[in-house]
């Protein structure tokens, strides 16, 4: 069932692979897009902001936690989709496209896995913006006063405090934010297309485990197993973001006895 | 060597003055010690002499540091260049949270010095702070494992080891052992001639054993700035003569 | 010299690298907010927001979309103050009785791992345990899969505003001969303004939860009219009214958006006015 490639519930074929990789595409594509642009940003807050624009920029940033995924996918549906179907997807798909398939514009609609990281990825931007911030904060004042006094330049001085002192926690900071991501639903459910195939390119549709859990969970459930199906998948779910949880908790454990 | 001197130097915290009108010269290549109650600022004078005081958010300072003349905190000025230029070492020793030999090379590889030569360069250096014997098969074991003693030892030859032009030590044996604390001391006597020291202590007998100039300050005001035989044997302010009879402070 | 100059560029280019992520955040976050209030204030009426659908709404006919408002406002009441009961005493005995305990420590890792569990995953589990027991989607179920989805929430961060009570209230307290019982209403009371953030916070989130909601709540065109009857929410209504082909339909889902991003933009601005006046209260 989990390494099935085929999605037929009236024949009783349950195959899982398209959904897991569904999954696994859509939260790829989130975090290339988001772990750098969020760690660099949670490092500037922590670093580089006077205290008066941290009062400012910090409880903005909890503001957006709060934000629901549903808005996320109504903003997806409004502004990504159509940027995908008018401007990245011909752009991409004329040059890189025309090399590698992964980046082939083979679906003019829009509703693809690129749709779904870009909205997953300004999801959890804030989350990883606020972990790495609070693990810089928590590096000790003396360190960088030591580096600085040696002639440090200020950003010599922060890539040793990430190096020495923030890297386990940058590192939790993704773990956590993949583990959001992959069990994200609305949002992505409202633009990822939803067809059931391993996507090929990152224009193509594609349908994660939790869309397929929303859309289907509760109905059709004439058809034998399905039940059994649709549990199988939300405790595939279930395991996938709990190991992912518990090795963040992990790694910040360890970081903290180290410390 | 290089001449240091402050003009008319104010520090705030949060609109509170710390530092009010100080005005200071540092004779080049001899040791000035600092002396005065706590919290009278003198860690703050220190940490405005190489511009590590306006790291602080909550933090104004106004006025002029002059290295060879030229102010530091003129706009043109190079901060990096600054604090390299005039080392401070902290209150408290902090090793940098790697090996041994990366704490004192560390320096040097920013600065692009020791091309080639680093490991010769640590090993002056931490030959120099009497560290050498006690450190030279673990210098791959991490600086925190070092003792109190030993990592004000360590961060000496760190600052050292980027080659600066002035020394600032702020209460450098406050928190060692009086055995390391003289050996440190002896390091300190053996720079007299080689670096502008400028030393802040709370301990009268060390700056009698070690400085050329005192200064006394007083919340946050210079009182008397004198050379140490003057200074101890006939101090002109009644502040200074009552804080040396350990009446205040 | 050459040296110097390129530390001083590296500086430069990432310092400017970090503020133009920074920015871009902020730019894309601004966009989010104005796309939402532009578009649904354009479908937003005094009608929507005073009437339930009728017969034709999904066909672009008349109506609102106040059953989905009311059915929001109890389903996250409901969860908040059911979530509330179960986790304010846990939290209080916790700290009262077993502060560091390794029971303390066991609880905190699963609630935290909790927090962490998707929402659907909670929603599925649910709807499995109403089959079992013969409930059908109703605004009970609703409550009782939402209280779990932020019991975590609610606990933690509560627990973490009752660690930041003095120590001493403690000592003193048990000092003067008071027993841990009363001990506990004073840590209660000490902490009710905590209290308040911390349900502010569950409330926000779990108005805004849909994916729990989709087979547990159910989906109705009338007002909330019992416990054992399903009941709408609006995340759930508009994820319906976008997926219907109608234009004039799909402006009401971005009105219903406006109208819930309104509602957590307020919820989340309480919260944080209050924790700002714990703050006030904890440190002087
Ligand atoms: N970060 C800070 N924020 C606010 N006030 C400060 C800060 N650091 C120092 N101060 C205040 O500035 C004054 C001078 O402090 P400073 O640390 O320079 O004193 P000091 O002479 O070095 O004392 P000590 O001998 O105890 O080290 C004190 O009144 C202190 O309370
Ligand atoms: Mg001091």
């Amino acid at each position: 069932m989990l390494t099935g490639d085929v999605w037929h519930p009236q024949d009783g074929l349950f195959g899982f692979a398209p959904f897991i990789a569904g999954s696994v595409a859509v939260t790829a594509v989130a975090m290339a897009l988001t772990i750098i642009p969020g760690v660099l940003s949670g490092i500037y807050l922590a670093e580089y902001t006077t205290n008066r624009a941290r009062a400012i920029l910090k409880p903005m940033l909890d503001l957006l936690v709060g934000i629901p995924s549903v808005i996320f996918g109504v903003w997806g549906i409004l502004v990504i989709i159509p940027l995908i179907r008018e401007q990245i997807g011909p752009l991409i798909g004329a040059t890189l496209g025309q090399t590698f398939p992964l980046f082939a514009f083979t679906n003019p609609s829009g509703y693809s896995v690129l749709a779904a990281g870009m909205v997953l990825a300004v999801m959890v931007f804030p989350l990883i913006v606020a972990v790495v911030d609070e693990i810089m904060r928590s590096a000790p004042r003396e360190m960088r006063e030591a580096l600085l006094s040696l002639g440090a330049t200020k950003w010599e001085t922060t890539k040793c405090v990430v190096r020495r002192c923030g890297m386990t926690g940058v590192l939790a900071a993704i773990v956590l934010a993949f583990s959001r991501a992959f069990g994200e639903t609305l949002a992505v459910l409202m633009v990822v297309g939803n067809v059931p195939q391993v996507p090929q390119s990152i224009f193509a549709p594609a349908y994660p485990l939790p869309a397929l859990i929303a859309n289907n969970y509760g109905e059709m459930m004439s058809v034998p197993m399905y039940e059994s199906a649709m549990m199988g998948a939300a405790l595939l779910l279930l395991v996938v973001v709990m190991v992912f949880n518990i090795t963040a908790r992990a790694i910040v454990v360890r970081m903290n006895k180290g410390a | 060597m290089r001449s240091l001197s402050v003009r008319n130097l104010n520090v705030w915290y949060n609109g509170q003055p710390a530092l009010k009108n100080v005005s200071i010269d540092f004779p080049s290549g001899q040791i000035t010690a600092i002396i005065g109650p706590s919290g009278c600022g003198k860690s703050t004078l220190l940490k405005s002499l190489n511009r590590l005081q306006e790291t602080n958010d909550q933090t104004k300072v106004n006025g002029q540091v002059l290295l060879d003349g030229a102010n530091i905190y003129d706009a043109r000025m190079d901060v990096t260049e600054v604090r390299t230029r005039i080392g401070l070492l902290a209150q408290k020793p902090f090793p940098l949270p790697m090996s041994i030999y990366d704490n004192v090379a560390y320096g040097p590889r920013i600065h692009g010095l020791a091309k080639g030569n680093l490991p010769e360069k640590v090993q002056t250096h931490l030959q120099a702070v009497g560290l050498w014997d006690e450190v030279q098969d673990r210098l791959k074991a991490p600086a925190v494992g070092l003792s109190v003693g030993q990592q004000q030892r360590l961060c000496l030859a760190r600052t050292l080891a980027v080659e600066p032009e002035i020394l600032l030590c702020d209460e450098s044996t406050a928190s060692l052992d009086p055995i390391s604390a003289r050996g440190v001391e002896e390091l300190l006597r053996s720079l007299r001639g080689h670096y502008t020291v400028v030393m802040v202590t709370h301990d009268i007998d060390q700056a009698k054993r070690l400085a050329d100039h005192v200064v006394f300050m007083w919340l946050g005001e210079l009182v008397e700035h004198a050379p140490a035989a003057q200074f101890f044997n006939a101090p002109s302010h009644p502040l200074t003569q009552q804080y040396l009879a350990r009446e205040i402070g | 010299m050459n040296r110097q100059k390129m530390r001083k560029l590296e500086e430069t280019f990432f310092t400017w690298l970090m503020r133009f992520c920074l920015i871009g955040a902020g730019a894309i976050l601004t966009i989010i907010l104005w796309v939402i209030a532009s578009r649904g204030l354009q479908g937003l009426s005094w009608e929507i927001l005073t009437q339930p659908p009728e017969g034709s709404f999904y066909l672009g006919g008349g109506g609102g979309i106040l059953n989905a408002i009311m059915g929001s406002l109890y389903l996250a009441t409901g969860a908040t103050i059911l979530a509330s009961f179960i986790a304010a005493p846990v939290v209080l005995f916790m700290h009262v009785y077993a502060p560091h305990s390794k029971f303390a420590h066991g609880l905190r890792l699963a609630l935290d791992i909790m927090w962490g569990i998707p929402s659907i995953v909670y929603g599925a589990f649910g709807f499995a345990i109403m089959v079992a027991i013969g409930l059908r989607a109703s605004l009970l179920a609703g409550i009782l899969t939402l209280t779990l989805v932020i019991i975590p929430i609610l606990a933690r961060t509560y627990d973490e505003i009752v660690a930041m009570a003095p120590r001493d209230l403690r000592d003193v307290t048990l000092a003067l001969g008071s027993t841990r019982l009363e001990y506990l209403g004073v840590l209660l009371r000490q902490t009710l303004p905590g209290l308040l953030t911390a349900l502010l916070l569950a409330f926000g989130r779990a108005i805004g939860d849909a994916a729990a909601m989709l087979f547990t709540a159910g989906y109705t065109d009338n007002m909330p009219d019992g416990l054992l009857r399903p009941v709408a929410s609006l995340p759930v209504a508009v994820f319906f009214q976008l997926s219907t082909p109608f234009p004039a339909v799909q402006a009401r889902a971005y009105a219903s958006a406006l109208v819930l991003t309104t509602i957590i933009l307020v919820v989340s601005l309480l919260a944080q006015w209050t924790m700002r006046r714990l703050g006030r209260h904890v440190i002087r």
